[in-house]
């Protein structure tokens, strides 16, 4: 095994699944380094990506070695040590949160193993140890961890969470999660389950993207207090911006992403620079967080990068039309 | 003259991505258009598109006006994006998720418009996510990350005056940040 880096082969794609998977690889080695992962044709590599839907495909699957991690891309689950199914047509932003979870856990263990000490950024789970508080912590965790879980609690209609493809399903409506948001959490309880219970239990129901609920309850419970493991003088930046049409937001979060869009600054130099309370800037944090949209830095040379500076000759046209539009 | 207005926002984009009502949605009178009966392909999308601009405005409490272009959408009228955007505030471009290859619809109008975004700044609203969702908000900030670009990107209903507002709100963060 190569340990700079990580191998990864696609076999058996369809032109356009292996378009996607060499743009997920792309964006993450420009996020991570050139080195992160190598794609190359041997089927020896430790990431396997294929598509299983024809007799070939499922004969290369079953041919695999139990060691290597395989993605797969099907219409029906596949089982087995070390698989990842990923339902078709598979996006290139799903397949690359799916391959950053597993590099990540593929270079914990090599590093764990081999003592190599090459710096690659850690996993960005909870700390197992750390109690879960409240149901944001409780979805992140299974969304982290990539797994299936049927959260339910007594009274309350129960809800699925599909945290390989980022899926909320509930029985009734998406506000469910409505009622779980001040409960004693004690009263809680997650029971993992697996992708086929997960789809057998939760046929016809409504779904919805997990992002926009973990983005809600993030909201709804942070309450100031980042998240276990993370630190406010972390210098941290948004890789894109939060979807403000469809996602509840402040006026400051504007500003918080304005700032955190263009360059790599701490918790507490943005609250020194906006004085924008720290609660609000905590939970706009801890929301993006769990929506993947945030980069910790890893390069401290790009710690000098700043976006251009705007001038301010229109400051004050632009603060007449906000307060005209009442969106000061 | 419309190369005199300076305070302006120039909202941008392909036939039928909703520039016209996105303007009438926060503008302070129904703009101004210079519509034409569309033939073709392009009578596919909408019954008459924009040949020259839409114009609108809203007015301060002090009097004062931010004017509102929109620019042609049939990129045959290009010649006019340099005039109209000369001087602009920042962008607004919509795209229309229906059309056939949205992103790169986006990477074009980027592309045609990457001077003015440079100066200034630039929203992004995707429209009609309802009607096609070939396309959703993370392939268009797939896309933008692919080109080392972040720029907000927003599902959009251009009849909506909030959504509108949130793609303003977004741009002024950006252009007093």
């Amino acid at each position: 095994m190569h340990i700079g880096a990580l191998h990864i082969s696609g076999v058996n794609l369809q032109e356009v699944e292996q378009k996607v998977l060499d743009v997920a690889v792309n964006i993450i080695c420009d996020e991570k380094g050139k080195d992160y992962l190598i794609v190359d044709d041997n089927p020896g590599s430790e990431i396997l990506v294929l598509n299983a839907d024809s007799a070939e495909g499922s004969k290369i699957l079953n041919n695999a070695s139990e060691n290597q991690v395989k993605i797969v891309f099907s219409s029906s689950t596949q089982s087995g040590k070390n698989i990842i199914t990923m339902p078709t047509p598979v996006r290139v932003i799903a397949l690359k949160n799916v391959l950053i979870k597993i590099a990540e856990q593929l270079y914990a263990y090599i590093i764990s193993k081999k003592g190599h000490l090459k710096a690659v950024k850690k996993p960005t789970v909870l700390p197992e140890a750390q109690k879960i508080e409240n149901i944001f912590q409780q979805l992140l965790q299974i969304k982290l961890a990539n797994k299936c879980s049927l959260i339910s609690s007594t009274g309350l209609p129960s809800i699925y969470i599909d945290g390989v493809n980022g899926r909320f399903i509930t029985e009734k409506s998406t506000d469910d999660i409505e009622k779980y948001l001040n409960l004693d959490f004690n009263s809680v309880e997650s029971k993992e389950i697996s992708y086929e219970q997960l789809n057998e239990y939760s046929k016809n129901m409504p779904v919805a993207a997990l992002n926009s609920i973990l983005w809600r309850c993030a909201l709804a419970c942070s309450n100031g207090k980042l998240l276990p493991g993370h630190s406010e003088n972390t210098p941290v930046k948004l890789t894109s911006w939060p979807n403000f049409s469809r996602h509840g937001f402040k006026p400051d979060y504007f500003k918080l992403a304005a700032i955190m869009a263009k360059q790599y600054i701490s918790l507490m130099e943005l609250n020194r620079q906006t004085q924008i309370p720290f609660k609000e800037i905590t939970d706009f944090y801890n929301a993006a967080f769990a929506v993947d949209i945030i980069e910790t830095v890893t390069d401290k040379s790009k710690l000098k990068k700043t976006g251009p500076i705007k001038s301010s000759q229109n400051k004050s046209i632009l603060k007449k039309l906000a307060q005209r539009l009442g969106i000061n | 003259m419309l190369q005199l207005n300076t305070d302006k926002i120039i909202f941008t984009g392909p036939v039928g991505a909703g520039k016209t009502t996105a303007i009438s949605s926060i503008s302070d009178t129904p703009p101004v258009s210079t519509d034409v009966n569309t033939s073709g392909e392009e009578r596919k999308l909408k019954d008459s598109t924009t040949v020259a601009m839409d114009y609108s405005y809203i007015e301060m409490d002090d009097g004062t006006k931010v004017h509102l272009y929109g620019t042609p959408g049939q990129t045959r009228f290009d010649f006019m994006w340099k005039i109209l955007t000369k001087g602009g505030l920042g962008l607004v471009l919509l795209i229309n998720n229906d059309h056939p290859e949205p992103v790169k619809q986006m990477e074009f109008y980027l592309d045609s418009f990457s001077d003015f975004i440079d100066e200034t700044g630039v929203v992004i609203g995707v429209t009609r996510t309802s009607i096609n969702d070939q396309a959703n908000i993370e392939d268009y900030q797939a896309k933008l990350f692919e080109r080392n670009q972040i720029f907000p990107v927003f599902e959009v209903d251009s009849r909506s005056e909030g959504d509108i507002k949130v793609l303003i709100q977004a741009l002024l963060a950006i252009l007093a940040n």
